[in-house]
């Protein structure tokens, strides 16, 4: 009951994410790999049963369990795609992670999976837990949750560098994805060769589902918290260059700090303006001023930079 | 921003020091003037050892900056000189121009400092 509520509770953060980062992912390419992936897990979580039982869309492929690879199939393209967009952040530009790579990590996965004997009917969410003693079946989970864990460790050490306290969700929550798939690890390797008592087995097994997914739902969190803050920026640019200039055309979706530079600096251009003007031109400057990226020098000294 | 290897983010003193290094001088930059400045708010004079940039200090801080910059444009442009970025122009498409890469120059300087996460996440 409660494993269904943190999964239901992931699928609306993820929805959530896919709904209002949907114009962002239209207009900005650096936006769209998120997007995409967020796309992927929002399939992968689809395929988990989390919204329609896993029972009627594995009957559409057969009923054979095909579902819990197309799950773990998608949510591995979704962690590629989520890490090379965050992994692009510390270089700057997107790193070539070829696809090729994907396309092997998706093979390596797939392998195992057509060696397991599946059954003949639907097991759902225990399907691991009724086959692993197959050694197709161990591969099948080692070699998918070592890849899920390997990419949450790319997306830390993405933003190892980033200051933005909105990382700190995503931080708790990428290592909540890492501790998770430890655990899962432990748990197929245990389970497979018998080690450990039933019980911790059991506690093992059931650990998984509370730490990844609120892992992601944390990852989902930071990832709304930047687009609030990038929202909240564009709606105070665009007050102030209404305010500014009553009749201005609306700036293009995305440029609205560049149009409130532009519009402040002609204003003051203008020479002495109205109070109310003037008014909302020194907000203007204040606001573009936080987002000065490095502070200047007091240049009532003359301040001298030499040629190298 | 080609011309100058600078992309968004750079620091203050790194964008001023690789304009000096394409206009071939240091550069020294001061704000003086009073309200009496009525037509200037900001003035190049190209001397032989040292490009010297001048601005109204009575102005806002973004807007001395900007004046900053767009005599980084002349210096950029390969310009003799300028009395005035506001008012005053001697020709108008150098001074054209100058605003124009003051622009460029501002937006590589103005973003919020977590710019790129909000573009990648947010």
């Amino acid at each position: 009951m409660l494993a269904t509520l943190i999964e239901r509770a992931c699928a609306v953060a993820l929805f959530s994410v896919l709904v209002l980062r949907a114009p962002a992912a239209q207009r900005d390419p650096r936006a769209r790999h998120i997007w995409v992936a967020t796309l992927c897990g929002a399939l992968g979580l689809l395929c988990r049963g989390t919204l329609i039982p896993p029972d009627v869309l594995d009957i559409g492929l057969g009923g054979r369990n095909w579902l819990n690879l197309i799950q773990n199939l998608s949510a591995t393209a979704a962690f590629w795609l989520g890490a090379r967009a965050v992994l692009g952040l510390a270089r700057d530009h997107v790193p070539r992670m070829h696809l090729l790579a994907l396309a092997a990590t998706l093979m390596a996965i797939t392998l195992p999976f057509v060696f397991i004997d599946k059954g003949e009917t639907t097991a759902g969410r225990m399907f691991i837990a009724e086959n692993i003693e197959q050694t197709a079946m161990l591969l099948y989970v080692l070699i998918y949750t070592a890849t899920i864990g390997a990419l949450a460790v790319a997306l830390l050490f993405g933003i190892r560098r980033r200051r933005s306290k909105r990382y700190i969700p995503f931080r708790i929550g990428a290592a909540a994805i890492v501790l998770s798939t430890i655990d899962e690890i432990l748990y197929a390797t245990a389970a497979h060769w018998g080690w450990l008592t039933r019980p911790v087995r059991a506690d093992l097994y059931l650990a998984f589902t509370p730490l990844f997914y609120p892992g992601l739902i944390l990852v989902m969190i930071a990832s709304l918290l930047f687009a609030a803050a990038r929202a909240g920026q564009r709606r105070r640019a665009l007050r102030l260059i209404a305010a500014i200039v009553p009749l201005h055309r609306r700036p293009k979706a995305g440029a609205e700090l560049v149009e409130l530079y532009e519009t402040t600096v002609q204003a003051r251009d203008s020479g002495p303006l109205e109070a109310s003007v003037e008014s909302a031109v020194a907000r203007a400057e204040s606001l573009l001023s936080q987002y000065l990226a490095y502070q200047l020098p007091d240049f009532r000294r003359p301040v001298l930079y030499r040629a190298p | 921003m080609q011309t100058l290897q600078i992309s968004h983010g750079v620091r203050w003193e790194d964008l001023v020091r690789r304009v000096a290094e394409v206009g071939g001088k240091s550069i020294r930059i001061q704000a003086v003037g009073d309200e009496g400045w009525q037509n200037t708010t900001a003035a190049l004079s190209r001397m032989a050892d040292v490009d010297l940039i001048l601005v109204r200090h009575t102005d806002s801080t973004l807007y001395q900056t900007h004046g900053m910059l767009h005599e980084f444009g002349h210096i950029l442009n390969g310009d003799e000189g300028c009395a005035g970025s506001a008012v005053g122009s001697v020709d108008p498409n150098r001074e054209q121009t100058a605003e124009s890469i003051a622009h460029v120059l501002a937006h590589a300087l103005y973003r919020p400092e977590d710019y790129e996460d909000q573009r990648v996440l947010g």
